[in-house]
């Protein structure tokens, strides 16, 4: 007996079933609603963007009458902008702030101080959203499982296991053919399904649908490896179904949110109250430190008067120290918020459902690793403006008009891409447990024959 | 059974008459006996309820550390309040304070929106902002698979394993077969299937109360107090019912259906929707109908109407003018620096009143968004009873928004009486010849303002959560009900 012949028969069962159809339908419906909804928070985050930009240009525009009067230097509003898939995962999008203000003369903590990232309901904002990931990553197995359960278990339970085997067929690629057979019903389908409700919503970037798919499909490959093995141990149709729900359970929900609550216990995040009001304190020792050295110590007067005053300069030079001396709290607190950042994106490894997640993340833009990126560019915006303000203070010359209105602003640089390391990464994750799946199925094979 | 039903024909006739109750005990006895033989379904049960320990232990622990944290936090930020010394009253207004949210030791059961919500707020004058610091921010995709806790596997794995251990145990070959036997013996339809129902309740019941068992050291490691225990018990009565509701859909629809496979996609695919689904997408729906502002567009309308008045036509400016015009014919002087007090004190609380008042206005809009999206998802217990079961779960741990909110209105009444306090000191006070401003030793002057932290009344929790309540018991009379056509079904059939 063929492979082809295995296969085409498979595949001729499947399409009979009418479960199939009405799960692929099931899934076309709710990843449409998911695609819009994803597509309906891009529009959200864009119409926030663009009202900050406006405040930007209003604030700039009432600016421009003082500019020849007195030394103004504004910072850019930096915002960050959804990616070209962005319709596909909100992911981190809510969790990290997505504009910041850049004035060169605001410290560190000036950037985000009066940003509010996020004042959606915290009950919908718990539920989690509904997005083309969530759909992927929870719902996606849930159909795989619903239409491959009964891979072998049916032929046991009808008795024909054993009349099949007994016809010229090895029983590993019996199996593995089947297998095949299914995701080619069921994965390709769902993946078409899929990219075309993402492309629909928006998410047209071809580097990232291809990428999308690749994740589907390994994803599924997943899946469907996992059905393969439950079907050399379990006999009856049934017992299948429960114990696939029951992987399912532990893969997507129980593993994933045991995980995180270990690495809170392990390494839980620094404390960012702890950090404000240490970083408050701080401040406020070094500034009244300076303010009574200021006193104590007053600037000469120059004659002839400088054209910017000199407590500007003082200004400055009270600045740059106060930042000197809180860098180095600021980079232990950083530090202690990327380690644990990076044990939470190695232990991610091991979790299929959460590395599918990360690489859907990173595909649509809306991953950690992007939002530190847009962090630690306003931050270098912010110390290029301080800079220029400096320079501006050496010359002791004013800003033109001229030179006010072509101020750089803010663009973000794309750090990554659909094909970036972390989603390669994350691709390599998922073909090595299944490549694992698969050598343990290989090594059982001999259970397809127990009736 | 068979001896309990059966009369007997020996003269002289005697009737023994037998309830029903013991009847129906004896059939749960039976099925009891024959859910524990089968051992995977109690092992499962056992591993989940080691999950939920684990669980609840890391979550007791965090919350520990988190309620150090904050005391220690809300001490340090105390000490540099009072240590600012004599300065002017509204530069202390700009350096502001931190004020930390309480830590609910039921939070250890049900963690609730702990997560989604600011941990902290910042008050300083002028403005009021949002709670901060939400443990949700700073993580990774790992971080969206938050959530597993004693609560949710009684939401939604216990429903789970009610179905796995009931579906069977009037659908298919086998126990049709007992059932007809049983049937023949006499036994009354009404008695089986309540004897079935019984049993799953009880195992339910066990299951709810290892749950809350397991979770009883962490929440007492926490201090709970009366009202804690008071919410553990409502907590507990609200999962009991919810439980009993999937006992009595299981049953109702294992004898509704002959095959145990039928029975089983049917309970599953509701378990799926009503616990997984509904959940889900009910909040993105009720955001997609009741949508919330973005946050730039609530401050920039915050803004424009605390600059301009509700109409926009009432700039602030021109109010103060109409204040500052008031006073100046009150004292019959010509000039602010004439005034008996400082007028700068009285248009910064002014400002403070306007702004607060904007504020106000802006946030209660925005919780009314919110509380119509709550209504919204609501709609969606038809198809599901968690949709009702994770609010009472949140009210009663004080992990909802309504615990959050009554913090953050206690907060925003200290961070008022903090800054007009101030206000008040500068507008009582006019700057020393020669000098710029008055100062004043802002511990001395803030020293009988103090915060006390709010909390909800239980009375006021059952108020606003009886809706809920009423859906839950609705659930557990159709499901009841549905299970009894059932049984009348299996009776005419039989």
């Amino acid at each position: 007996m063929s492979s082809v012949a295995i296969a085409s028969y498979e595949v001729r069962r499947l399409l009979r079933d009418r479960a199939l159809p009405a799960l692929l339908i099931m899934l076309l419906g709710l990843g449409g609603y998911a695609a819009w909804n994803g597509a309906d928070w891009v529009d959200k985050r864009e119409a926030a963007i663009a009202l900050v930009k406006a405040q930007e240009q209003q604030r700039l525009a009432f600016g421009r009458k003082f500019v020849e009067k007195q030394l103004l230097l504004p910072g850019p509003r930096a915002v960050l902008p959804p990616g070209t898939m962005a319709p596909l995962s909100i992911g981190q999008a809510d969790a990290y702030p997505f504009s910041a203000e850049t004035a060169p003369m605001g410290d560190y903590t000036y950037m985000f101080k009066r940003v509010w990232a996020d004042i959606g309901s915290p009950t919908v904002r718990a539920a989690g959203r509904f997005d083309l990931a969530f759909v992927i990553v929870f719902l996606l197995p849930l159909v795989i499982l619903a239409a491959s359960y009964d891979l072998w278990s049916r032929e046991r339970e009808r008795g024909v296991a054993a009349m099949v085997l007994s016809q010229p067929v090895a029983a590993g690629p019996l199996i593995t053919v089947k297998a095949l057979a299914r995701g080619l019903v069921v994965v390709l389908p769902a993946t078409a399904i899929i990219l075309v409700v993402a492309a629909w919503a928006g998410a047209r970037d071809p580097a990232g649908l291809v990428a999308l798919a690749l994740v589907v499909i390994a994803y599924g490959g997943f899946w469907l490896a996992v059905v393969l093995i439950i079907s050399l141990f379990a006999r009856r149709s049934t017992e299948t179904a429960i114990a696939a729900g029951a992987v399912w359970l532990l893969v997507v929900v129980m593993a994933p949110s045991l995980t995180l609550a270990v690495v809170d216990l392990v390494a839980p995040a620094p404390s960012e109250m702890w950090f404000a009001t240490d970083l408050k304190s701080r401040k406020t020792e070094i500034v009244e430190r300076q303010r009574l050295y200021r006193a104590a110590n007053p600037a000469p007067v120059r004659t002839p008067a400088p054209r910017i005053p000199d407590r500007l300069r003082d200004f400055y030079a009270d600045l740059v120290a106060l930042d000197n001396e809180i860098a180095s709290l600021i980079a232990a607190h950083q530090q202690a918020r990327d380690a644990r950042r990076h044990l939470l994106d190695q232990v991610r490894f091991l979790l299929p459902s959460v590395v599918v997640q990360d690489a859907l993340d990173r595909i649509a833009g809306s991953d950690a690793d992007r939002a530190r990126a847009f962090e630690h560019q306003a931050r270098a915006a912010q110390l290029e403006r301080r800079r220029l303000y400096k320079r501006y203070l050496d010359r002791d010359v004013l800003l033109t008009v001229a030179e006010y209105d072509q101020l750089p602003g803010f663009r973000f640089r794309e750090t990554g891409g659909a094909f970036q390391a972390g989603v390669l990464a994350d691709l390599a994750a998922l073909l090595i447990a299944i490549a694992l799946i698969l050598s343990a199925a290989w090594g059982l094979r001999g259970r397809v024959a127990t009736p | 059974m068979a001896e309990m039903t059966r009369t007997t024909t020996h003269l002289p006739a005697r009737t023994v008459p037998v309830t029903a109750l013991p009847q129906t005990v004896g059939v749960a006895a039976t099925q009891l006996r024959l859910m524990w033989r089968e051992r995977r379904l109690f092992w499962i049960a056992l591993a989940v309820l080691l999950l939920a320990g684990v669980s609840v232990a890391t979550s007791g622990a965090r919350l520990s550390a988190q309620a150090q944290e904050r005391h220690a936090v809300a001490e340090r930020e105390a000490r540099l309040w009072d240590s600012q010394g004599v300065i002017d009253p509204h530069a202390a207004a700009h350096v502001g304070r931190a004020v930390p949210a309480p830590v609910r030791p039921l939070a250890a059961f049900d963690p609730g929106l702990s997560d989604f919500v600011g941990s902290s707020v910042f008050i300083e004058g002028h403005a009021q902002n949002p709670a901060r610091h939400r443990p949700i921010e700073g993580g990774t995709a790992l971080s969206r698979f938050g959530g597993f806790s004693a609560a949710w596997t009684l939401q939604v794995v216990a429903p789970l394993l009610i179905i796995l251990a009931g579906f069977a145990t009037m659908s298919g070959a086998v126990a049709r077969e007992r059932l007809r036997q049983e049937l023949g013996a006499g036994a009354s339809v009404a008695v089986l299937v309540g004897g079935r129902l019984l049993a799953l309740a009880m195992a339910a019941g066990l299951l709810t109360l290892f749950m809350i068992a397991v979770s009883l050291p962490a929440i007492f490691l926490q201090g709970a107090g009366a009202a804690e225990w008071v919410g553990l018990a409502a907590i507990g009565g609200a999962y009991a019912l919810y439980l009993l509701a999937f006992c009595a859909l299981t049953v109702a629809v294992s004898g509704l259906f002959p095959a145990a496979r039928t029975a089983l996609v049917v309970l599953l695919g509701f378990w799926a929707v009503s616990t997984l689904l509904v959940p889900r997408i009910a909040p993105a729906i009720a955001e997609t109908l009741a949508p919330t502002p973005s946050a730039p567009a609530f401050r920039a309308a915050v803004t424009e109407e605390a600059k301009n008045g509700v109409s926009g036509h009432d700039p602030a400016d021109a109010r103060l003018d109409a204040v500052r015009a008031e006073l100046l014919a009150r004292y019959e002087v010509s000039d602010v620096a004439d005034l008996p007090l400082n007028f700068r004190g009285v248009a910064l609380e002014f400002g403070e009143n306007n702004s607060t008042a904007t504020y106000n206005r802006h946030f209660e809009q925005l919780y009314a968004v919110y509380r119509r999206q709550e209504i919204i998802q609501r709609v969606f217990a038809i198809i599901s009873p968690t949709i009702v079961l994770q609010p009472w779960s949140r009210a009663f741990t004080g992990t909802d928004f309504n615990a959050h909110l009554t913090y953050l209105r206690g907060v925003e009444d200290y961070r008022y009486r903090l800054i007009q306090t101030l206000n008040q000191e500068v507008a009582a006070n006019k700057p020393p010849p020669g000098k710029r401003y008055h100062l004043a030793d802002i511990a001395t002057i803030t020293e009988d303002v103090v915060y006390t932290p709010r909390r909800q009344r239980l009375a006021d929790v059952a108020a606003l959560q009886a809706p809920n309540l009423a859906i839950l018991l609705v659930w557990v009379v159709l499901a009841t009900g549905l299970a009894c056509a059932s049984a009348l079904r299996l009776g005419r059939h039989a």
